[in-house]
């Protein structure tokens, strides 16, 4: 089997070659690699490929994300774990992204051992989807709509995300995005509980004390408004390289909006 | 979220503001005078010594003034004899205090503006020119006292102005207000040409810094939230870049520590790899390092490796000039990484005292190659035959991508190591591991 690795660290690749080149039973893999997502462009016999270990994060070598070459990945039918550290939060929404969007068959820590790798190779190569309890976290659930859903409701949202991690003034949002200040408000009231959600269930986080009442806070509004807005100010700069990443616009537009009231769970469109 | 609530930031935006409008102030005020020059054209010959003696006053105030925020102009005062403590009392931007300049140009202004109101002006003037003239007096004053309602010193933390001067801030419009409508008062049948609209507008004017003042404070806390609104983002970015490469190379180490059987001379150069990977997020960070994400030139990746090793001052090390232009693609260049070390770590283990280094990409299909000459001891045929030497697993990493290592002895002593390998596709070819494949496909 012909296994490639995408990650902009040569040293991924090499942990793979040797992981698998270390084992008589997987010996017989052949490993390549490739630094960016785009590079899968020049890849003629891309679908020859048996498997591929996708990094999400490639900043140093390329603006385009790890969801770009699962785009290409699902394109040429091939196989497609995330090989990533899990462990950093502003990956978050990139997994959630990911298993949204194409069910990756596993996600790898780059922590994974030589065998781990190897257990993955053989299962994947016989077929099975490897047991991989770390995604269970990041995959849409079997009814209700999806997290990712609920956070990206609709395609305009992304520029108000974009908007809150460079603003910390609701009426600066409402000029930047071109919306009314009150359309900033409801979406700040809409979102919250998502992004509340996230922090507690996702990244094991307590949510922030209630903020006390002054001045500046005085009315039930005023209140309600600064309650939300500086979580969701924290979270928008925190996660802004996903928010301000051009394939995630495009899967949202392609996904098209999502109707709350209504809760049919879409499952993903693509099969890996 | 909406206030600023970093006090030096504060004093930091408002000391950058107002040492440029310290500067457009004084310009301003220049003009105003020249025009309060003009107008004593129209006063009586007989008047001209005292109403000259008057302007020369403010002129003094608004030079003093130059001097005090021109680069020099401290200098240049004092080298007339006797000035050192009027320069001694020029006034900083970090403490609120009145100063030379100030007392000058407020006096200047009064006597100015008594050319043309007041208890004794210049008698004779047309009604315009009298008006003219004192509404450029008073604007003159107005600009010199709004300085002071705005100057930073009022958002300096270390010291804090003291607070009966805090308070003194907010008497200084209505003092000043008062003031202007003291000496506006018709003292004299000359003052009381002009227009009395004219003097209950100049009068009030004062006021108007409550507005300016709040807007100052507006601008100066939107500034401060602006820098820190880039500063969190800036510093989310720098994390996600320290995690892409510092991090990502500790894990990989780390990941090959935890195997059951590591090599102690991977582990090292896996160490090696990762200072230098440190030194060149320094460099990205503090040093003016561009982030190429094409890959990088061999000229800074020998800095970096003569930084991470610790020894460019103990033994000579250099880098063929033209080497240092070259530029290597992202993969090549992470190949280098590994490589480039360990060549000159063997160097200085072998008790080099100066090593030479080039670096090519070339010939078809394209290679890239280093080469390291050294005058130390020399290898013996078992450091190269040794199978867990960092010979052997270099050689053994560079074969997957048609590259090998080589060894010979220079004639003058010492050894000259070349390692090389297929150059990756940026330069034009198919790449070396994806060769590889199809040869393994057949």
């Amino acid at each position: 089997m012909k296994i490639i690795v995408v990650d902009d660290h040569i040293a991924a690749q090499e942990t793979v070659t040797v992981a698998v080149a270390s084992d008589p039973a997987t010996k017989h893999h052949a490993v390549t690699g490739v630094r960016t997502p785009d590079e899968l462009h020049r890849i003629e016999d891309l679908g020859t490929f048996g498997l591929a270990f996708v990094d999400l994060d490639f900043r140093r070598q390329s603006r385009k994300t790890g969801l770009f070459a699962l785009r290409l990945l699902d394109q040429a039918d091939v196989p497609a774990v995330i090989y990533a550290a899990d462990d950093e939060d502003n990956r978050v929404l990139f997994l959630l992204a990911a298993f949204r969007f194409y069910r990756p068959w596993a996600l790898v820590s780059k922590r994974a051992s030589s065998a781990g790798i190897r257990k993955l190779v053989a299962t994947i190569e016989s077929g099975a989807r490897p047991e991989s309890s770390a995604m269970h976290r990041y995959q849409p659930p079997p009814r209700g709509i999806p997290v990712l859903d609920r956070l990206l409701i609709r395609a305009g949202d992304i520029p108000i995300w974009q908007a809150l991690a460079t603003q910390s003034d609701r009426n600066a949002i409402a000029e930047v995005t071109n919306v009314s200040r009150s359309k900033v408000d409801s979406f700040l009231s809409e979102h919250s509980a998502v992004v509340a959600e996230i922090e507690k269930e996702l990244l094991f986080r307590t949510p922030p004390e209630p903020f006390p009442e002054t001045r500046a806070t005085l009315g039930k509004a005023g209140h309600a408004y600064a309650h939300r807005f500086a979580p969701l100010h924290s979270f928008a700069v925190e996660h802004h390289r996903f928010f301000q990443d051009a394939e995630v616009k495009e899967l949202i537009k392609e996904r098209g909006d999502i109707r709350l009231t209504a809760a049919p769970h879409v499952a993903p469109r693509r099969r890996r | 979220m909406r206030t600023a609530d970093d006090p030096q930031g504060m004093f930091n935006t408002a000391l950058n503001a107002d040492s440029r409008l310290w500067l457009a102030g004084c310009r301003s005020r220049a003009v105003l005078l020249a025009g309060m020059w003009v107008t004593l054209a129209w006063a009586p010959a007989a008047e001209l010594p005292r109403a000259v003696a008057q302007l020369l006053v403010c002129t003094a105030g608004l030079l003093l003034a130059f001097a005090s925020i021109t680069p020099g102009g401290r200098e240049m005062v004092a080298k007339v004899p006797g000035t050192a403590v009027l320069v001694n009392h020029f006034g900083t931007f970090r403490r609120a205090a009145v100063d030379a300049p100030g007392v000058a140009e407020g006096l200047g202004a009064f006597l100015a503006g008594s050319l043309y109101a007041g208890w004794f002006p210049l008698p004779g003037l047309p009604v315009a020119v009298r008006s003219l003239g004192l509404a450029m007096a008073v604007c003159y004053g107005w600009e010199v006292v709004l300085q002071a309602v705005i100057h930073p010193a009022w958002y300096n933390r270390d010291p804090p102005p003291a607070r009966a001067m805090r308070v003194f801030r907010y008497t200084i419009p209505a003092i000043f207000a008062a003031f202007i409508t003291f000496v506006l008062l018709p003292w004299s049948a000359a003052a009381t040409q002009v227009p009395l609209v004219v003097r209950i507008l100049l009068s009030v004017s004062p006021l108007v810094y409550y507005l300016l003042w709040a807007a100052f404070d507006i601008m100066l806390k939107a500034s401060v939230t602006s820098l820190r609104n880039s500063q969190n983002l800036w510093r989310w970015d720098v994390w996600g870049d320290a995690h892409g490469s510092v991090k990502n190379t500790l894990v990989f180490l780390n990941q090959y520590v935890e195997e059951p059987e590591p090599d102690l001379e991977e582990i090292r150069s896996l160490t090696r790899n990762a200072l230098v990977v440190v030194d060149e997020f320094k460099g990205q960070l503090v040093g003016g390092r561009a982030q190429d994400p094409a890959g990088g030139s061999v000229g800074e990746l020998w800095a970096s490796v003569l930084r991470a090793l610790g020894s460019p001052r103990r033994v000579r090390c250099v880098l063929d000039g033209e080497s240092a232009r070259v530029r290597l693609s992202a993969t090549d260049y992470q190949v280098a990484r590994r490589v480039l070390p360990d060549l000159v770590s063997n160097a200085l283990k072998a008790g080099a005292s100066a090593v030479e280094a080039r670096c090519s990409v070339g010939g078809q299909p394209a290679e890239v190659r280093i080469e390291i000459a050294d005058d130390g001891a020399g290898l013996t045929p078992g450091d190269i035959s040794d199978p867990r030497s960092s010979l052997r697993m270099l050689r053994s990493w560079l074969g997957e991508r048609l590259g090998d290592i080589r060894h010979s002895a220079n004639a003058a002593g010492g050894t000259t190591a070349v390692a090389y390998w297929r150059a990756d596709r940026a330069h034009g070819h198919r790449p070396a591991d994806l060769e590889s494949l199809s040869r393994a496909d057949a």
